[in-house]
């Protein structure tokens, strides 16, 4: 006899072991497809990482991969196993023949053959027992995941093309940063500096600043350094025209004032660049000048006329010359006694003065701006950026050399380059030079120039022409960058080690140069070619390295030129 | 969802079913060798009030089948050999003449082979059409009308007939509505080595094996009603309809060979046949449910013969079995979930 008593509550009873372990398996099964999934998610992640250059790719395979996997646990555990379900596989795997799944269906029924049915289901089940449910996954599942398995491992394994890029970004990003802390240094407060136009220094620190703020967003090196050419061409747009001169005319005016014991005040404030100072002197001096004897007033006179006649001779501009006259005049007032006219003319020399001290503080601020965005230009680039070192001091054809170059590459055709101008320390000459085309064609050019300067300079030609305005010129190299810092000794030919072209070189004799005394400043021109280069590199198909190898090319052009 | 069950049954009265049909089999099998499918689906359409067509060569037991199922189920038996000339009045029955003591004439019926509770039409399609359609009334109605009288006929009515797939020669195939009223149509098989041994041994002894009435008339339709009250799971009820479904042509659910070479599926006669088969078979098995295997087993015997292959099917010698089981194996997965 079965006992019919079994209810709906028996049987829920009854199933609740089978659903725990239908539920069991279900998570085990749904971890196993997260698996899966997550492993293709992760092998396309790494081969993107192969294909470009992807920092992240492995760490971001790793997380899909373990999102996945938690992920399809925890729905295979949130979702639960109805009754029915748990009893249909209950039937399945016990052999039970829809018994449980029958009774489940039968379980509000009251009539005798459903509680029938019911006590011989729940007694086959209670014998059966949730055991015999193991998980198992599907062959289907066994073997994808064998295949997503073993495509992650390769991808993880063989070498990536994309890690020697990755590490020269890094590199690169690093010495992003390192210039731009270099760049931030500059915008440190400076010490207040009376005779300074707070415009000038306030227009040189937002220069910086807005620089720093690009290099921290800038992605590669080329838009580093266009960052900072363009910073630094803002920051010599700034520098007063003579500023140079001007300093020179101060430095002999303060050295001639400092031969006289009643104008060396003056002349010690002026070689200090103190612009209160030398207000201080110049009251002084007029204050003196009624103490002093006629011959100290004769010495006092003397004194500024030297004065007037080192600042003409040190510089021709119009404030030197406006500051020279009213030195002059004041000497003369001087050695006349006209102590009131001797008073102004002082008072004129003064705020003369002033204003050329001011136009030297300016300079002097831009300059070392400049100096530190070539550091950090340096920085950027990867190479030692020790100003003038890449040019060879002091180097220079000397007058009546001839100087050769070699043809540029076939590549660009006009063998553009870079090679040292010569321009010798306060030397004059002419020169002419001959350039031969390596590259199969020949070429003529000849050279003359008048060189002076601090001896060092850098000059770009495209392989031969008349340079009749260079200094010395010398061809142009193509291929690879100027020459090598240091190797050269002043006097030599020095001729920049180039690769011959191997197409037509289209080198020619080139139309006449500039005329004297109007040269074409290298730095205007060297920028679109290296702006050029970029683009080009940027839009073809060239292999990493070679791109790396032409923007580290002009990139020494650059510095070159901005020394 | 559950077939309603009318009728409230009792474990008494499932274990008298398993025990009736047990002594059904057991006394069938004193006399038959072999051939236990056989005997199980000519007992599954018996206890499902269903009629059985028998198709096996000569000589395989069909006729001693069905008298020895006669004989242990204790009810009338009638015989009926259909050749091309016999006549519907020869199966049903008719009016004649009779003239009574007073010189009185009158018509009376004159009931037919018909008239019994197990019924043997030996032979069937060798009868012409006209003959086998007088079967039709009385299969699926149960009544025979002759003249303006409707008879009823007596109760259980079971017809098994019999037919030679190889004499095909002066012979009428049943039409398709006559066969779609056979329950189960039992191909009997040629027994196999050990068993044609057995068959040997057993009928040539002096002692023939005699077989004693187990089951009644009543018995038998209590039976029936009982078999009918087992319960079947919804998903189960999907897949028979499915099963049927599938054997049209034109259905969602037809299989590619059933498209190929079927002109017309089963009927709803093929469902019922299928579930009340099922029913039975899961009591014969002594389980008070139905279950996926019970639809497998009696899944051929259902539908074989309701299943009428199109020109292709034939020329290519399809056979409905192949079609029917390749539909079973595609319907396995309803309802799993």
């Amino acid at each position: 006899m079965i006992a019919t008593t079994a209810t709906a509550a028996t049987i829920v009873h009854t199933l609740a072991p089978w659903r725990r372990q239908l539920r069991l398996a279900r998570c085990l099964r749904w971890s196993l497809r997260g698996v899966i999934v997550g492993l293709t998610a992760a092998v396309l992640a790494l081969v993107v990482g192969r294909l470009t250059p992807w920092a992240d790719a492995s760490a971001v395979a790793a997380r899909l991969l373990g999102v996945c996997v938690v992920g399809a646990a925890l729905i295979g555990l949130a979702v639960p196993v109805s009754a029915r379900r748990a009893a249909s596989s209950a039937d399945r795997v016990a052999g039970l023949a829809d018994r449980v799944v029958t009774a489940w269906e039968l379980r509000d029924r009251d009539e005798s053959f459903a509680r029938l049915q019911r006590a011989d289901a729940l007694a086959r089940l209670r014998l059966a027992g949730p055991a015999s449910l193991q998980p198992r996954p599907a062959r289907r599942e066994v073997i994808a995941l064998a295949v997503v398995a073993v495509m992650c491992a390769i991808a993880l394994l063989a070498p990536n093309p994309m890690t020697e890029i990755l590490r020269q970004q890094q590199a690169e990003q690093a010495r992003i940063r390192t210039a731009q802390q270099q760049v931030q240094a500059l915008t440190v407060p400076k010490p207040a500096e009376d005779n300074q136009p707070a415009l000038d220094q306030a227009q040189l620190d937002q220069a910086v600043r807005e620089l720093a703020q690009q290099l921290g967003q800038a992605k590669d090196a080329p838009s580093a350094l266009a960052a900072i050419s363009k910073t630094e061409q803002s920051v010599r747009a700034q520098i007063p025209s003579g500023g140079d001169q001007a300093a020179a005319a101060l430095g002999a005016e303060a050295a001639a004032l400092q031969q006289n014991a009643a104008t060396r005040p003056l002349g010690n404030a002026l070689a200090t660049r103190d612009s209160a100072s030398l207000a201080k002197a110049s009251a002084a001096l007029q204050a003196a000048l009624a103490k002093l004897t006629p011959a100290e007033r004769a010495a006092v006179g003397r004194a500024l006329q030297n004065a007037a006649d080192a600042g003409t001779s040190a510089s021709s501009s119009p404030d030197a010359a406006a500051t020279s006259a009213s030195l002059r005049a004041a000497a003369q007032a001087v050695q006349q006694g006209d102590l009131g006219e001797a008073g102004a003319q002082l008072g004129a020399a003064q705020s003369n003065l002033s204003q050329q001290l001011a136009a030297t503080q300016v300079t002097a601020s831009a300059q070392q701006t400049i100096a530190g965005l070539e550091q950090a230009r340096g920085t950027v680039s990867g190479v030692a950026s020790v100003p003038g070192s890449q040019t060879g001091a002091g180097q220079g054809s000397q007058p009546g050399q001839a100087s050769a170059g070699q043809a540029g590459t076939a590549a660009s055709q006009t063998g553009l380059g870079a090679g040292p101008n010569g321009s010798g320390a306060d030397q004059t000459g002419s020169g002419a030079g001959q350039s031969g085309g390596a590259a199969g064609d020949t070429g003529q050019g000849t050279g003359s120039g008048q060189g002076a300067g601090p001896g060092q300079g850098a000059g770009a030609g495209d392989g031969t022409g008349t340079r009749a305005g260079g200094t010395g010129g010398r061809a142009a190299s193509g291929g690879t960058r100027a020459a090598e810092p240091g190797k050269t000794t002043p006097g030599d030919q020095v001729f920049v080690p180039g690769q011959a072209g191997a197409g037509p070189s289209l080198q020619q004799t080139g139309p006449a140069g500039p005329a004297l005394g109007s040269e074409v400043p290298y730095q205007q021109v060297i920028g679109q070619y290296a702006q050029s280069a970029r683009e080009h590199v940027d839009r073809g198909s060239l292999p990493p390295e070679v791109r790396d190898l032409v923007r580290k090319y002009f990139v020494g052009l650059e510095e070159g030129s901005g020394q | 969802m559950m077939l309603d069950s009318a009728m409230d049954v009792g474990e008494s009265a499932v274990r008298e079913f398993v025990a009736r049909a047990t002594a059904l089999e057991t006394e069938i099998a004193k006399v038959i060798v072999g051939q236990r499918e056989v005997i199980r689906d000519v007992l599954v359409a018996l206890l499902g009030g269903g009629h059985v067509l028998l198709e096996g060569v000569p000589g395989l037991g069909k006729t001693l089948l069905v008298r020895t199922l006669a004989g242990a189920v204790n009810l009338r038996f009638a015989r009926i050999q259909f050749t091309p000339d016999l006549m519907p009045a020869d199966v049903i029955g008719t009016n004649v003449v009779v003239e009574d003591e007073t010189g009185q004439r009158s018509l009376r019926f004159q009931a037919g082979p018909i008239f019994a509770n197990v019924v043997l039409a030996d032979e069937i399609n060798r009868a012409t059409p006209k003959t086998q359609s007088a079967l039709l009334e009385a299969m699926q109605e149960r009544t025979v009308s002759v003249g303006d009288a409707t008879r009823p006929l007596p109760a259980p009515f079971f017809v098994l007939a019999t037919q030679n797939p190889l004499e095909m020669e002066g012979t009428y195939p049943l039409p398709e509505a006559q066969l779609d009223r056979f329950f189960f149509k039992v191909l009997v098989p040629f027994p196999p080595a050990d068993v044609l041994r057995r068959i040997g041994r057993q009928t040539i002894r002096p002692d023939a094996p005699t077989v004693n009435p187990v089951v009644t008339g009543d018995e038998l339709l209590r039976l029936q009603r009982v078999a009918r009250a087992v319960p079947i799971a919804s998903h189960l009820e999907e897949r028979a309809v499915a099963i049927v479904l599938a054997t049209h042509p034109e259905s969602e659910l037809a299989t590619e060979p059933v498209r190929q070479f079927v002109r017309y599926g089963a009927s709803p006669r093929g469902l019922q046949a299928l579930l009340i088969g099922s029913q039975v078979r899961a009591l014969l098995d002594g389980r008070y449910n139905v279950a996926g295997e019970d639809l497998e087993a009696i899944a051929a015997s259902a539908l074989r013969h309701r299943l009428i292959l199109n020109f292709e099917g034939q020329a290519e010698g399809i056979s409905p079995d192949e079609i029917v089981g390749e539909i079973v194996r595609q319907t396995a997965a309803i309802g799993r979930t």
